[in-house]
């Protein structure tokens, strides 16, 4: 592998204006590749997007709900007039929006998780399928939550669950185009996310937080820099067409 | 390269196809190696192709089903290197394909002797010299998640092969050592070719007959490839940092399992 192996690619990556998207723009950039940003709010994909330029490679930030088929759709044009196609497709944009037992849950916070983490996938892959170049790849970040229940989490576990299912469908279905579509699981990562109450703490200080401290979820498990995960993508990003299709690749530290 | 240089790697089962290519791998990479299996001519022309890439190379004739013949080479293995980093648990095969009702409780009993307990052996006889830091590497396979006709014995072998790989996980991270399974999805070599015993058909040879379509086995999506891309994805494994992943499968499968 040469330091420029996606050179002429391009990526797309949602939800990449912070945390494990960030991380994989700036990785996959770094590797050659042309970027295409999205996420909820432009402040954040529009600073990405400068330190995307700083290495030299095109990058187009649009706010964008995945949520909303509409929005994604502009998305998908908006990025195709820009780059005529695409070649990586990291479905990143993701979060719990309802924690807590089912019984006391609130239905929008449940809707809203799953219309995120499963719609918002299914929406870019629907929009973007035909722009794919053969040899492409769509990369899903999963969850280990998307295999096995954890108390309060339904709305997450149950939208993981779903887009781990979507990969492997898409993988049966798109492999005679030379797509290959797999899953990322990170595992514990500093991120927003794992600490559900702090919103916008610094990868440093979540990492911080858990430093000598039992990590959630398993003893086994350690928070890990968002970097780690721009590494696995940009690896899965790599492989050559023929390469593994309906596969996880996980960082985990536990067993599913 | 040399992102393993001054590891030492044990693969067994190293003497053919995805054991070789490993072995190779990693000498590339800079690790020493120990290699055995139960052809010396196989372990011999292995240990040119190690020792040409400048790493020192251990070689052993050894049953991994047989729990004396595994501590010897444990024993000539700490003899010569005192530790392994890396152990790659490779051997395995298939020997009774043919439906439970007509299968040989023998060749039955052999597979997952050969696959499960092997494993098994091996890693209970170096567990205590794998320093911090070290990696279990499982060869276990797409038939150890999803039951295939005819293969009873590998399928429930390579499952207990499987579920070792992340009990041995859930015991080890304290120490260190992070335990993956590796599936490689068909490969070319004479396991997959069903060669009879002794038959060994080239790799290049299997590659060609199933250019176009996989063995009826596998749906026309899979690709046979050549045992060197899983030695790729070990030396990947091998090389994670501390802390990488542990108790996961690494796969180069193209069919959901």
């Amino acid at each position: 592998m040469t330091d420029q192996q996606l050179a002429g690619k391009i990526a797309v990556v949602t939800g990449g204006g912070r945390g494990i998207g960030r991380s994989i723009a700036l990785y996959l950039a770094g590797a050659g590749a042309d970027i295409a940003l999205c996420s909820r709010t432009s402040n954040e994909i529009d600073a990405v997007a400068a330190e995307i330029r700083a290495l030299g490679r095109r990058a187009l930030a649009l706010p964008v709900d995945v949520a909303d088929w509409a929005q994604v759709e502009s998305f998908a044009r908006a990025v195709t007039d820009e780059f005529d196609h695409i070649d990586i497709l990291v479905n990143n944009a993701g979060g719990g929006f309802e924690v807590g037992p089912v019984a006391v849950s609130d239905p929008a916070g449940w809707r809203k998780t799953v219309e995120i983490n499963l719609f918002g996938t299914y929406h870019m892959i629907r929009a973007f399928l035909d722009d794919i170049a053969r040899g492409g790849k769509i990369i899903n970040i999963t969850s280990g939550m998307g295999l096995e229940a954890r108390p309060g989490n339904s709305s997450y576990n149950a939208a993981k669950a779903g887009a781990h299912m979507l990969t492997q469908c898409l993988a049966l279905e798109i492999w005679d185009r030379g797509i290959d579509v797999n899953d990322i699981i990170p595992g514990l990562v500093a991120t927003t996310n794992v600490d559900w109450a702090s919103d916008r703490s610094s990868v440093e200080s979540v990492l911080a937080e858990f430093e000598g401290k039992q990590p959630p979820f398993a003893p086994s498990e350690r928070v890990k820099h968002p970097d780690e995960l721009g590494d696995l993508v940009l690896w899965v990003a790599s492989m050559p067409e023929g390469g593994p299709t309906g596969q996880s690749f996980s960082l985990a530290r536990r067993p599913f | 390269m040399s992102e393993l240089s001054g590891q030492v790697a044990l693969v067994t089962g190293g003497g053919r196809g995805i054991g070789r290519s490993i072995a190779i791998a990693f000498a590339r990479a800079g690790a020493d190696l120990a290699v055995c299996s139960r052809t010396q001519s196989e372990l011999d022309e292995v240990a040119e192709k190690v020792q040409a890439e400048g790493a020192n190379c251990l070689t052993g004739i050894v049953d991994v089903t047989d729990r004396a013949a595994v501590e010897r080479f444990r024993d000539d293995l700490i003899q010569r290197y005192e530790r392994v980093d890396i152990l790659v648990n490779n051997a395995g095969g298939g020997l009774e394909r043919g439906v439970v009702a007509e299968s040989d409780p023998d060749r039955w009993r052999r597979t997952v002797e050969v696959n499960l307990f092997g494993t098994y052996l091996f890693s209970r006889a170096l567990l205590e010299h794998i320093p911090d830091g070290g990696k279990i590497i499982n060869v276990s396979s797409g038939m150890g998640l999803k039951a295939a006709n005819q293969s009873s014995a590998y399928n429930v072998a390579k499952a207990g092969v499987h579920m070792f790989t992340e009990c041995l996980a859930n015991e080890l991270w304290p120490r260190g050592i992070d335990v993956n399974n590796l599936i490689p999805g068909p490969v070319a070599t004479s396991t997959f070719n069903r060669d009879a015993p002794g038959q060994r058909t080239p790799t290049e040879e299997i590659i060609t007959k199933f250019a176009d379509e996989p063995p009826p086995q596998f749906p026309k999506f899979e690709r046979v490839k050549h045992p060197d891309e899983v030695g790729e994805l070990a030396l990947y494994m091998a090389t994670r940092p501390r802390g990488g992943p542990t108790g996961q499968t690494f796969s180069l499968a193209r069919r959901p399992l």
